[in-house]
């Protein structure tokens, strides 16, 4: 088999993977190639719009495990094919020196036995940071149930060690991935997050769950990653909504993947993570679920309107971010421009910041932007929605997917 | 009708200076245009100053942090960045380093602007230069930025690239970062005797496999090409060799 065809079939399998960041880590050229950008940079864009600015691939996509939504499962018919280490480094060093990437995401297929698959990967990243002198960025996933000896000794050579959920809840791993267990998995993150330090993880961990396969709420869903923000102190959660690739009796049949279900959770996750936010003030046992037409910020903030309308001039870094439209930027604009002048309505345009949703919630200098009168839920929800610009995009987009089919 | 004077100046020291003669003797401006950008026209009056005793003018008064600002907003293409400077320097008299917070002054918002557009443009070609491998490992690689950052760009592959050597050209500005063992060098055409590089033998094969990685990464159930686009806008496509040309 040729490396072409190999990477073929291995980018293949990793590209369900959400995740391509390579932020967080300063690794330092020491006379070698490479070194880490603290905010990661971006290498090129796949034709999904997703960032490329790792070279994702698997070490090998035979696997012993048969976990129900996996494209590589065991039971599956598909081509396999492995890497060896060398060809690996190669692949890596020469994409890296054309500046084609920031490093590399190395996970795989489980071979043999867990511990024999790390020990590989291990072997695989050893050879490419002692023998090739990289110092790029690299993401590996650890494998449920290797065993903690040989997690340690990956966490070392590595800037981004982490494992994936799968799914929101034990309830649908049990189901759909019956040979991983919850156990195994919040294992290794306790593992990382007790030993992480300059030295052991810099970038520290992820995970990534699937939306839409099994049966949980949004409001399980944000639960779930709270917990897991909280106790494992992670750098990000991922979600993926489900694209069918298996028939099974087990999974749902989508016709197109839960893209905006998708999209809401990436924005409420931002809220808990950035803004302060705390799970029960999105989502509720009555409201599980999060509101197809409005942001949840702005849905918050529709549901509290008696905490609005703020004086921009006056009130905290924290309550400017709870204003709808308004993120850590414009605050810090705001905060950093009030103390030497009163901030009017047509200085927020001037500072380059955007009012089309804020305006309905914000008093500038003790003037709201139109008759008072008009502040009422109703008439701001009807309003949002007709402003919005977001709904008819998914709309195109999904008619477009359906047309394909 | 009025004759228009407009302010001339051959590089960012003269610059300097320049706009310190002008808010000394109390002069506002019609325009200030670099000497090789200027076209005249009928209704306009160019006048070259010679101030150079005003050289001195902002030593110890500039902060390094306004100076840098004015430094990266002055590598913008921005049609009246001579002037946005010139007026953030007049009010910098009367306000002091806070004049960069006052983002109610038009002047102070349009240097945040270029200033933040060209930190931008610089971490984009970070990311998206692309080098091809020549013979005798040496790199190269050409690129059409919008903005003149290749002395901002450069740094970053040096300290990435400690081994290897390598030339980054700026196709439009006839400008090259040369960078060879340790050093760093900023070259003009004229330094540069006679390019005759060859791709090395691997270069190819490399490209090629790139494009299918490239290919293949993307979930074809998900394909937005607009938010592709939103990302990557057209004018990086050129030297980056997974994109199709049109």
């Amino acid at each position: 088999m040729t490396i072409k065809e190999k990477l073929t079939i291995l980018a293949d399998s990793a590209k369900y993977d959400a995740s391509c960041s390579s932020s967080g880590s300063t690794r330092q050229n020491k006379g070698g190639l490479g070194s880490a950008s603290i905010n990661g940079i971006c290498h090129s864009f796949s034709s999904d719009g997703r960032c490329i600015s790792l070279l994702k691939i698997l070490m090998t996509n035979c696997c012993i495990f048969d976990c129900k939504y996996c494209i590589n499962r065991k039971s599956n018919q598909v081509q396999r094919a492995i890497f060896t280490p060398e060809e690996i480094c190669e692949l890596t060093i020469n994409f890296y020196k054309r500046n084609y990437i920031e490093g590399l995401f190395l996970s795989s297929g489980i071979i043999k036995s867990p511990d024999y698959t790390m020990e590989k990967m291990i072997e695989t990243i050893y050879l490419l940071r002692q023998k090739y002198h990289f110092n790029g960025y690299i993401h590996a996933k650890a494998i449920p149930g290797a065993s903690e000896h040989l997690l340690k000794k990956l966490g070392t050579l590595v800037d981004r060690l982490s494992a994936n959920i799968e799914l929101p809840s034990d309830n649908g791993l049990k189901l759909l991935a019956p040979e991983k267990n919850t156990q195994k998995i919040t294992g290794i993150m306790s593992y990382v997050k007790k030993n992480q330090s300059k030295t052991f993880t810099p970038a520290g961990q992820s995970t990534q769950m699937i939306i839409g396969a099994s049966k949980e709420k949004d409001l399980e869903i944000l639960k779930r990653s709270e917990n897991l923000y909280q106790t494992f102190s992670l750098k990000r959660v991922f979600y993926s909504a489900y694209i069918p690739v298996n028939h099974d009796s087990l999974l749902p049949s989508l016709k197109t993947p839960p893209l905006k279900r998708e999209h809401r959770l990436y924005q409420a996750d931002w809220l808990l993570r950035y803004y302060n936010y705390k799970v029960e003030d999105l989502l509720s046992e009555q409201n599980p679920n999060f509101n197809v037409l409005l942001d949840p910020k702005a849905d918050w903030a529709i549901r509290h309107l008696n905490e609005f309308p703020k004086e921009i001039n006056r009130v905290s870094y924290y309550d400017l971010l709870k204003i709808p439209g308004i993120g850590p930027t414009s605050a810090k604009k705001i905060i950093s421009s009030r103390r030497y002048f009163k901030i009017e309505f047509n200085d927020l345009k001037k500072m380059g910041i955007s009012v089309k949703k804020a305006k309905y919630f914000i008093l500038c200098n003790g003037k709201y932007f139109m008759n008072k009168e008009f502040f009422e839920a109703s008439f701001i929800t009807k309003n949002m929605i007709l402003e919005s610009t977001e709904k008819i995009d998914v709309q195109k987009k999904q008619l477009s997917l359906f047309y394909e089919e | 009708m009025k004759n228009e004077n407009i302010y001339i100046y051959e590089n960012f020291k003269e610059l300097l200076s320049l706009i310190a003669y002008l808010i000394t003797n109390q002069i506002k401006p019609y325009n200030i245009q670099k000497k090789e950008k200027v076209t005249p026209n009928l209704f306009t009056n160019l006048i070259h100053l010679d101030t150079h005793t005003y050289q001195q003018f902002w030593n110890k008064k500039l902060s390094l942090k306004v100076l840098t600002l004015i430094r990266d907003a002055y590598r913008s293409e921005d049609k009246y960045k001579e002037l946005v400077i010139y007026y953030v320097l007049l009010n910098y008299q009367k306000y002091g380093e806070k004049v960069i917070y006052m983002r109610n002054l038009k002047c102070t918002n349009k240097l945040l602007a270029l200033a933040k557009y060209v930190h931008s443009e610089t971490h984009k070609w970070k990311g998206f230069l692309r080098f091809q491998e020549m013979e005798n490992h040496f790199y190269y690689a050409e690129f059409e930025p919008i903005n003149d950052i290749l002395e901002l760009l450069a740094p970053h592959f040096k300290t990435r690239f400690q081994r290897e050597n390598w030339l980054i050209k700026d196709v439009k500005r006839k400008k090259y970062a040369f960078k060879n063992e340790n050093q760093l060098f900023f070259l003009q055409e004229e330094d540069i005797l006679k390019l005759e590089l060859k791709q090395s033998l691997k270069e190819e094969e490399c490209e090629d496999l790139w494009k299918t990685f490239f290919h293949t990464i993307a979930i074809k159930e998900r394909t937005n090409k607009k938010c592709q686009q939103n990302f990557m806008p057209k004018r990086y496509w050129k030297y980056m060799i997974e994109m199709e040309k049109e």
